[in-house]
């Protein structure tokens, strides 16, 4: 017998469901809605307070009616948090609501601690998998996530009376990080089934190859807390579009990939780089939709900072190359100034350049000290954007020293300083904002190192 | 519009209050029948929940349900050296002194251990005074409690 299903539509607005506060929020939303009273709310409070002094009584073993003010908001958070997993699991808002008047809390709650106590073990079973799976690498905080850090939580993870906490918490960040609000088991889970994506994904590729690529992208990959799928998927997507024959995008291929690029809107890069990964996958015959889904939903984000990179001409360092730190070379040496006259003649002549290009040639053939470079840059003779095209073309050490030089300055710093040397040190801190997240990092890092040699008197 | 209460704490503070409320009310005939007509009004059982609350939060500690005042009252219900008219205010300054030597004794006695502990020293070596009651050491308490005596007024 067919039954034809009513649909009803949707009353409860889902974006009011907190999913760090889903039973409460669930309950306002069904009381401003009209499905849910004030008296069935406050029937609810009363039998969650009864649940709370059980807590209470176990914990204590029956000696106390009385616990730390922190301890109680706590065990309180942990009996709405169970208790609105299973409300979670339910298809609908409507259908929580009709859940909840329909059964007791103390049920709501044994049911929601099986159903975490259930994901727990979906949960070691598939930290088993990943482990099994995981690609070898010396990147310490990926191996640490796929090895360790499941077990870690499982043994510390105290569901009957702290179901939303996380003693443990990983280190190792997403390609798209599990959003904000979700905690305890929730979380974890979430976590776990997208570093497990992220693992296939790796797979593609071989573990050697990887491994250089990272290496190019981060010298300091190996114990550095940056996801390793990112520069992967990078420069694999980047060698697609620029039709490289490659697993990943070559340093002489970046030139045709900045071509199809070029004045591309962002809207159109994302287009791009969403075949690009349809394209990973269907070339290796590989089925996954639901990780293509999940490196879909990271795509706005990569085609944002592209469109960036285009415009700021930094596109070789937002998609790596295996071979990119070979090109990577010290442009300019830490080496004398030129004499004055010398550099009166080089100002002349760059003032009368009509285009930028004129003048990059200009210094490409003159320049050979970051000491003249950074003098040049502080006389005012270049626009922003020329500025940034300059600094694009130095590696992470030359930046570093003009870091280090000319650290970023609060306007109070400011005053006072010359114009050229504010111009350079907002350069400068611009330039670093727009570079991937890592690099700045990177660059910032190698600034501490520099000694204070590298200034003259 | 008052603003709603997210954490479920607060979410259940009318709850908790009108629980302890409740508890309080369901020893009435027990205070009225062996306190000699003891009878705690609505109004003196929410100033009682009240005055708990203050004396916890001033110990960083919750209570649910009327617990440790239920078991207060109906230890001391009987004392003949407790006016019937001011059982009350007696009940609040025992509430202090329950939460001043709970938090003192540290998880050494039970709540139960820690109520009849008092009555025996109020009833001895305090000879019905709560002002001496108040000055009882934790060591007293816990003596009491292991059965070592102390209870007893001094000739």
């Amino acid at each position: 017998m067919n039954e034809s299903r009513l649909i009803l539509p949707e009353k409860i607005d889902r974006s009011r469901l907190l999913p760090e506060n889903y039973l409460i929020s669930l309950v306002y939303a069904a009381i401003d809605t009209g499905i849910y009273t004030e008296d069935e709310m406050i029937e609810m409070q009363t039998f969650a307070v009864m649940e709370l002094e059980k807590k209470v009584h176990a914990y204590t073993r029956g000696e106390s009616t009385s616990v730390r003010t922190e301890l109680a908001e706590r065990f309180m958070e942990s009996l709405f948090y169970t208790a609105g997993v299973t409300l979670m699991l339910l298809p609908t808002p409507e259908d929580a609501v009709e859940k909840l008047k329909s059964v007791s809390f103390s049920s709501l709650c044994e049911e929601g601690l099986r159903e975490i106590r259930r994901r727990c073990q979906a949960m070691a079973s598939l930290a088993t998998n990943l482990r099994a799976q995981r690609i070898p690498t010396q990147a310490v905080y990926y191996r640490y996530a796929t090895e360790k850090l499941i077990p870690a939580f499982l043994r510390r993870y105290n569901a009957q009376f702290l179901a939303q906490e996380n003693e443990v918490l990983p280190d190792y960040p997403l390609l798209s990080p599990v959003k904000s609000g979700l905690t305890g088991i929730l979380f974890m889970q979430r976590y776990l089934q997208r570093l497990y994506m992220e693992t296939q994904v790796l797979r593609i590729f071989s573990a050697a190859a990887i491994e250089r690529l990272l290496a190019s992208a981060n010298p300091q990959y190996r114990d550095t807390p940056e996801n390793i799928l990112r520069p992967v998927l990078l420069s694999a997507l980047g060698a697609i579009v620029a039709g490289g024959e490659g697993d990943f995008l070559c340093a002489s291929e970046l030139p045709r990939l900045a071509e199809v690029l070029f004045d591309r809107t962002e809207g159109e890069i994302e287009a791009l780089l969403s075949r690009a990964v349809e394209t990973l996958f269907s070339r290796r015959s590989i089925a996954a939709p639901k990780t293509v889904a999940y490196l879909l939903s990271a795509v706005p984000g990569i085609a944002a900072e592209t469109a960036q990179a285009v415009k700021n001409g930094t596109l070789a360092r937002l998609y790596p190359t295996p071979d990119g730190r070979k090109t990577a070379k010290m442009r300019f040496r830490f080496g004398q100034r030129m004499d004055d006259d010398a550099f009166s003649v080089l100002l002349f002549d760059l003032s009368r350049a009509g285009t930028f290009e004129e003048k990059n040639a200009i210094i490409r053939e003159r320049v050979h000290s970051l000491y003249d470079l950074e003098d040049l840059l502080a006389e005012g003779i270049f626009a922003e954007d020329e500025g940034m095209a300059l600094l694009s073309i130095l590696n992470e050490g030359e930046l570093a020293f003009l870091l280090k030089k000319h650290p970023a300055l609060t306007p109070a710093e400011e005053i006072g300083m010359k114009e050229g040397e504010i111009f350079l040190s907002r350069l400068v801190a611009r330039y670093l904002s727009s570079l991937p997240s890592g690099a700045a990092e990177t660059v910032a890092r190698l600034a501490l190192h520099i000694d204070d040699a590298v200034f003259e008197e | 519009m008052e603003e709603r209460a997210l954490h479920p704490l607060a979410f259940a503070a009318n709850a908790i209050t009108a629980k302890a409320r409740a508890e309080l009310a369901a020893c009435d005939e027990y205070l009225y029948t062996y306190g000699e007509g003891i009878v705690i009004s609505e109004k003196d059982a929410a100033l009682l929940v009240e005055h708990r609350s203050r004396v916890l939060q001033s110990y960083g500690r919750m209570e649910f349900g009327g617990g440790s005042i239920a078991a207060l009252a109906k230890a001391f219900c009987t004392s003949p050296d407790i006016e019937r008219s001011r059982f009350t205010e007696a009940l609040c300054t025992l509430t202090e002194i329950f939460y001043a030597l709970r938090n003192e004794t540290d998880g050494r006695a039970s709540d139960d251990e820690l109520v009849l502990a008092m009555r025996v020293l109020f009833d001895g070596a305090c000879r019905g005074s709560l002002e001496l009651l108040s000055a009882v050491t934790p060591a007293q308490v816990i003596r009491v409690v292991n059965g070592d005596g102390e209870g007893h007024r001094h000739e």
